[in-house]
């Protein structure tokens, strides 16, 4: 067995059961991964690499991602940057002159002015009634973008404990929450929290996105309990058992980090639903209320003016693609990267 | 199995009374049904105050309410009872009335929109996992992604906004310059090159036939003025029986059983002459008219299979009955394309509407009245087909790559089988079988998901219904609604469960 002696040469881990530990790094460094072939080849003996290491690698060189990472960092920063944002009562102000607020003039019917030479004065046009477009856009940006990552976060994490105790205890306990999962999910999801919204919405945007986070765990508690179900049955945690560790200790010490990669990835693909999620919502008039905005309420409030004014239409969807579009190629990398069997067989 | 089915229905049917009064809570608490009343400052304030609480049982507590309105649904299921009402409105309406004139068009909308979705993602996913990190690969991932990231109703205003507006224009006055031709043979030429891969000199013939093949059938569609009055004629739909016979048989038989090939290139014969005997029939017929056709055309071309294959009958009937469906749906198709003229003149030219779901107080005959409804279909039917397409090339392109890299693969492979064998037969059918899952899923959220779509092109359907429903706090419509949405879901879920487990042997059912 190679794989023992990969993971003796591997990084200096010294853990108290050390049993299961060797045992769990089997899982993780395969035969015929990079590492191991490199042994094989040259009788210098190169540097392991951890399964994290590989990951990261593999991350690294995924292009798709990496243009991903790029895009959300840049539109993170613009959006954040340019009109400043809150912390609590204290104000840090941004770079861009218009407010989203400040009511002007309209000038040449609110037009953009965004070319290739500048930006000009108001880059996205104005709206009817004459406020900065880009102001406005950059502030839904910062909200919609706040409510994602609430709703992905919050969903991973119920999902997650939802998923990994029905996994693991099994019986009673794995019906319950199984048969709840199956309530929620059979409600369609655009629905109920048009329903909620009605009510929770006007407590303000985070308990708003706390609770859109509480009806989106549904998917990934499946695949979590799936993941449990295989792994509660490998050696290694039968060794964890032996050497009396507690079934908390077995489910976040020795179960869980097998599972991150999956829910990682699901929690990525989360944040991009969201998004999307909450600008159906926004256009339905039914999520964000007054007065906060988002870029689906942009896009609502400016629906009837398509025609006359079609950017006050096309720049909010532009940043909703984008967003999207960048944390989905995010999630794409970060599966190939924890699970390369489809990427790594090139015929 | 019969016991498996059985303890599925029960549970899904207490799942769905859970979350029916999830739901209810919900609902309730969703507003204030009497905020407009409120508002009034009318003499009769008070007394139609006191009237919707009466109506709408305001007075009683939640738990109560909703055991009314179980009691309402009890009423449907139970045969013989009092009227069925599914509960009625805030204005005493009963709901079951606004529910049977919105779920049409929205299913209309949804199954159509699903199937093409499905048969679409399907090809283009299996094509995409067998051409892996080809251009074609990548294009349609990078397609795939910007439409899993665009949110239905931009895709649907865009659309409208846009393609429909100009694609109007065109069909008003269908005409277009050589040069357009040529760019547009060019464009398929390379798009087919692309697909189809191989070598060098393959490229180069692939895209020399595509790129002629192109431009001359537009040249011959414009120069015929086949846009006014569209539709394939005899000619057409002799080329077309053909064409699908024997494409039918490449794809899932090969041109090795001599036997196989004849009994499609019979029921293709058999269809055309099926279609030149039924245009009395097919004049203007009726739904039952075209069903009864549906099923003597199954029958007629299973026994041409059965009788003609020798000794590979059951796979001659299979194919058989397959192709001369097909060739029914474009006969029918033709004969929907014919009405296209009469119809133009009776509703302005314009052919691609933007709102509503079918012309109102239309009169004409069956072919006219279904064109209208696929025209209203198209735009709606596009935005949320292209958002499921993207789901399913992804997905299946997924299953189909984990399953060609299976043993059992090269197994199929090293005793001499042809690709197509393997990759039809061995590999697509167990790649299908996750994709079961995803259809179950996928319906039950493009039906949550009408309620965009209807909003953006007012069509009166269940989302409108529902939409109402919440601005007006009338738990009985949301309920309705949320029924039928509710219903489909752990039905197909349950479906999806019964064949998966069918699917795969490997799934034990007990």
């Amino acid at each position: 067995m190679t794989d023992n002696k990969i993971s003796a040469d591997g990084p200096k881990e010294s853990s108290p059961e050390l049993t299961a530990m060797t045992l769990e790094s089997q899982r993780t460094v395969t035969a015929d991964s990079p590492a191991t072939r490199a042994v094989v080849a040259e009788p210098k003996i190169t540097e392991a690499k951890s399964q994290s290491k590989l990951v990261r690698e593999r991350f690294l060189r995924h292009k798709g991602a990496m243009g991903g990472m790029i895009a959300l960092a840049l539109i993170l920063l613009l959006a954040f940057s340019s009109i400043g944002f809150n912390i609590g009562p204290l104000h840090i102000p941004g770079w861009w002159k218009h407010t989203f607020s400040e009511v002007q003039a309209t000038v040449d019917g609110g037009k953009p002015t965004l070319s290739w030479t500048g930006l000009g004065e108001h880059p996205f046009g104005q709206d009817a009634l004459g406020r900065d477009y880009f102001a406005m856009t950059m502030r839904g940006a910062q909200i919609s973008l706040i409510i994602a990552f609430i709703v992905g976060i919050v969903g991973t994490v119920i999902g997650t404990v939802v998923g990994a105790l029905a996994g693991y205890y099994r019986g009673k306990v794995e019906a319950v929450l199984m048969r709840f999962t199956d309530v929620i999910i059979t409600i369609p999801l655009l629905v109920v929290a048009a329903v909620l919204s009605t009510v929770v919405a006007k407590a303000g945007i985070v308990v708003f996105a706390i609770f859109l986070g509480m009806l989106t765990w549904t998917g990934l508690a499946r695949i979590v309990r799936g993941e449990f179900l295989s792994l509660r049955e490998k050696e290694f945690v039968e060794a964890a058992k032996s050497v009396g560790a507690s079934s908390a200790r077995i489910i976040f010490k020795h179960i869980l980090p097998n599972t991150v990669g999956v829910i990682i990835v699901s929690a990525t693909l989360a944040i991009s639903g969201a998004i999307l999620l909450e600008t159906a919502l926004g256009f339905l008039g039914l999520g964000v209320q007054e007065p906060d905005t988002s870029l689906g309420k942009l896009i609502n409030e400016n629906r009837s003016a398509m025609t006359v004014r079609p950017w006050v239409f096309l720049w909010p969807g532009v940043f909703i693609v984008a967003i999207a579009l960048a944390v989905n190629f995010i999630g794409d990398g970060l599966r190939d990267a924890f699970d390369p069997r489809q990427t790594r067989n090139k015929q | 199995m019969f016991y498996f089915i059985l303890k599925r229905a029960v549970t899904s049917f207490f799942i769905l009374l859970a979350a029916t009064a999830l739901m209810f809570v919900l609902a309730v608490n969703s507003g204030d049904p009497l905020h407009d009343l409120a508002e009034l400052r009318n003499a009769d304030r008070e007394s139609r105050i006191a009237a919707r609480t009466e109506a709408m049982h305001l007075d009683q507590p939640v738990y109560i309410r909703y055991l009314l309105w179980l009691q309402e649904i009890g009423r449907c299921i139970i045969p013989g009872g009092a009227q069925c009402t599914l509960g009625l409105d805030r204005v005493g309406n009963p709901v079951i009335v606004q529910l049977q004139g919105a779920i049409g068009s929205t299913f209309r909308l949804v199954v159509v929109a699903t199937v093409l979705a499905i048969v679409l993602g399907v090809l283009v996913g299996v094509v995409t996992a067998l051409r892996q990190y080809s251009v074609f690969d990548y294009s349609i991932t990078f397609v795939a992604f910007l439409l899993f990231s665009m949110p239905l109703f931009w895709l649907s205003t865009l659309l409208k906004q846009y393609l429909a507006i100009s694609l109007n224009t065109w069909l008003a006055d269908p005409a277009m310059s050589y040069l357009g031709i040529v760019l547009l043979g060019l464009a398929a030429g390379l798009i087919w090159m692309i697909i189809i891969g191989g070598d060098r000199r393959r490229r180069l013939q692939v895209f020399a036939v595509a790129f002629v093949a192109t431009s001359g059938t537009m040249l011959a569609l414009l120069l015929s003025n086949w846009f006014k009055t569209p539709g394939f004629g005899p000619f057409g739909i002799l080329v077309s029986a053909f064409a699908i016979a024997l494409g039918a048989t490449a794809l899932f038989a090969g041109f090795r059983r001599r036997r196989v090939v004849h009994a499609t290139l019979a029921t293709a014969a058999a269809g055309f002459i099926g279609y030149l005997l039924t245009r009395g029939i097919m004049e203007d017929p009726s739904w039952l008219t075209i069903a009864g056709l549906t099923v003597v055309t199954v029958v007629v071309s299973a026994a041409i299979g059965h009788f003609v294959g020798g000794p590979y009958a059951k796979q001659a009937r299979q194919l058989t009955a397959v192709v001369g469906v097909l060739i029914g749906f474009i006969v029918f198709l033709d004969a929907l394309l014919h009405a296209y003229p009469s119809l133009s003149r009776k509703t302005g030219g314009r052919p691609i509407p933007t709102t509503g779901s079918s012309t109102p107080n239309l009169e004409g005959t069956f072919w006219e009245v279904n064109l209208d409804y696929a025209l209203y279909l198209v735009l709606p039917t596009i935005a949320i087909m292209l958002i499921s397409f993207a789901m399913y090339t992804r997905y299946t392109r997924a299953s189909q790559l984990d399953v060609m890299t299976q043993d059992y693969i090269r197994t199929a492979r090293a005793k001499g089988l042809s690709e197509r064998t393997v990759v039809v037969k061995h590999a697509f059918r167990n790649a299908m079988i996750p994709i079961t899952t995803l259809m179950a899923f996928d319906f039950a959220g493009v039906l949550g998901g009408a309620v965009v779509t209807e909003s953006v092109f007012g069509w009166n359907g269940m989302g409108k219904m529902f939409t109402d429903g919440l601005d007006y706090v009338d738990p009985n419509v949301i309920m309705a609604f949320f029924l039928v949405t509710g219903v489909a879901a752990v039905t197909f879920n349950m479906l999806a469960d019964i064949a998966y487990a069918f699917l795969d042997p490997r799934i034990s059912l007990n």
